[in-house]
């Protein structure tokens, strides 16, 4: 697709940060038997920045993460992690990791925990302590700091190995779905963390499908489905259009399929949407409908959300 | 501390810390007490004439009792510890527990190395202590001690 060679040159030209890309994938094939998981998959997350990983379920979004990672190994395709490739033990003391499946000792405390995790980064044991104590401040877990994991509910949970995945000032932090168990509150923290990491630096792979939430946070995103990147860019690129909604009653569906002449339409019976639609297209559209016959109540333009675009996205790549 | 013993050290605190030794060693304790109570039997036997065994008699069948019993404990330590292993790496694979530390600068083989360590530790111990215990119980009840008990 056009978006594809367009997102392998913006990324090569926007790295703004001297030396390699934090996350590059050339063809990453995963099959599990004859189940495609991932099917090429080429991408490039340059330091420092929120990327968002998007697709809907089954796209193949923890597979790529797990390659990623050196959790399973590629049936064929490259990928580099901070300029190593995948797998690189060295590289992983750089990486922070929120598994999309979470779970901690539950025998130990949420402080033994992290401390776990210092030791296995490896950080030298001087630096434990303030780790530590600013991971779980982070997270907002420092008053249950000496409890048991095993008391924890799933949200705490998730929020523990957050902070596990902070420890050490990782240059890369992937996180898979880490909002899943959070209530709206945890979720706001959660990208109030992400900017945070973002703002020292630290680039974040985001996996998600909770696209307003991506749209919150990310400098960039892709958009994955069937084991492939359909669309990638910063959100500016990927977002450039604009959806008009318009009421109005009277039209019947031979008129409605006249009106495909104006790109991609949702029909809600006198709602009807324009996935992407030039604003100075609007009075030719209206004009439309009123030379049909319609009554039009109302026309509403607007910014094009994330969602807009990755459902028509989804809807393009159906059709191809 | 290398990443093995560290699972290592995380497979001995996992199993004390959910009570499978304060549960094991109150089993012990019961088994112990209980063949103690047996070999004391022993010496209080008498032939059909109403005399007491002589003390050869009942160091001879103490020292075959405890040739059992000792098999017996080896055999169910054996059994006992492939059962608990066995499915210790898979469950953590399952539930995810394994995800994020293997996230880590860490190899696998060091996890499937540190965990057998880790096990094979607690199991020598828990050997040398169930053994040292059951030859003690059985010196108090009889007085038999065998020579070369290692």
């Amino acid at each position: 697709m056009a978006e594809l060679a367009e997102k392998t040159e913006a990324a090569s030209a926007k790295g703004k940060v001297a030396g390699t890309p934090a996350v590059k994938t050339v063809e990453l094939t995963k099959r599990f038997g004859h189940t495609v998981a991932l099917a090429g998959l080429s991408m490039t997350v340059p330091r420092g920045e929120v990327f968002g990983f998007l697709g809907p379920n089954g796209a193949g979004k923890t597979t790529a993460v797990k390659l990623l990672l050196g959790l399973l190994k590629p049936t064929s395709g490259e990928g580099w992690l901070l300029g190593r490739p995948v797998g690189d033990l060295r590289t992983r003391s750089h990486i922070g990791y929120l598994p999309e499946l979470f779970r901690y000792q539950g025998w130990l405390s949420a402080a033994e925990v992290l401390a776990l995790h210092c030791e296995l980064a490896p950080l030298p044991r001087s630096s434990w302590k303030d780790e530590i104590s600013s991971a779980l401040e982070t997270v907002g877990l420092t008053d249950r700091a000496g409890d048991k994991v095993s008391t924890f509910s799933k949200g705490m949970q998730q929020r523990l190995g957050l902070g596990a995945a902070l420890v050490g000032e990782p240059e890369l932090v992937f996180l898979d779905e880490p909002t899943s168990a959070l209530d709206p509150v945890g979720r706001h923290d959660v990208r109030e963390i992400i900017r945070g990491l973002a703002s020292r630096g630290t680039a974040v792979f985001l996996n998600s499908h909770l696209l307003s939430e991506v749209e919150q946070v990310c400098d960039r995103v892709a958009v994955v489905d069937h084991g492939r990147v359909i669309a990638s860019g910063t959100m500016d690129e990927l977002l450039g259009g604009t959806t008009v909604r318009v009421r109005a009653a009277g039209l019947t569906q031979a008129d409605k399929n006249r009106l495909s002449s104006f790109g991609r339409m949702d029909d809600e019976g006198d709602q009807m949407t324009f996935a992407s639609l030039d604003a100075d297209r609007v009075p030719e559209l209206v004009a439309s409908i009123v030379s049909m016959g319609g009554r039009v109540y109302e026309v509403a333009p607007r910014h094009q959300t994330l969602e807009d675009r990755f459902l028509q996205l989804l809807e393009d790549e159906e059709t191809d | 501390m290398p990443p093995v013993f560290v699972i290592a050290r995380l497979t001995v605190q996992e199993s004390s810390r959910r009570r499978l030794l304060l549960a094991l060693l109150i089993l012990t304790l019961v088994v112990v007490g209980f063949s103690a109570w047996g070999f004391n039997k022993i010496t209080t036997m008498t032939r059909g004439d109403g005399t007491p065994l002589p003390p050869d008699q009942v160091s001879l069948i103490t020292s075959q009792l405890l040739i059992v019993i000792t098999f017996m404990f080896s055999g169910v330590l054996a059994l006992s510890a492939a059962v608990v292993a066995g499915p210790l790496i898979s469950g953590e694979v399952e539930s995810g527990l394994l995800l994020a530390m293997l996230a880590r600068p860490v190899r696998r083989s060091e996890v499937v190395i540190g965990k057998w360590l880790g096990l094979a530790a607690l199991v020598a111990v828990y050997a040398a202590g169930a053994g040292s215990l059951e030859l003690g119980a059985v010196d108090w009840a009889t007085g038999y001690l065998p020579p070369h008990p290692v």
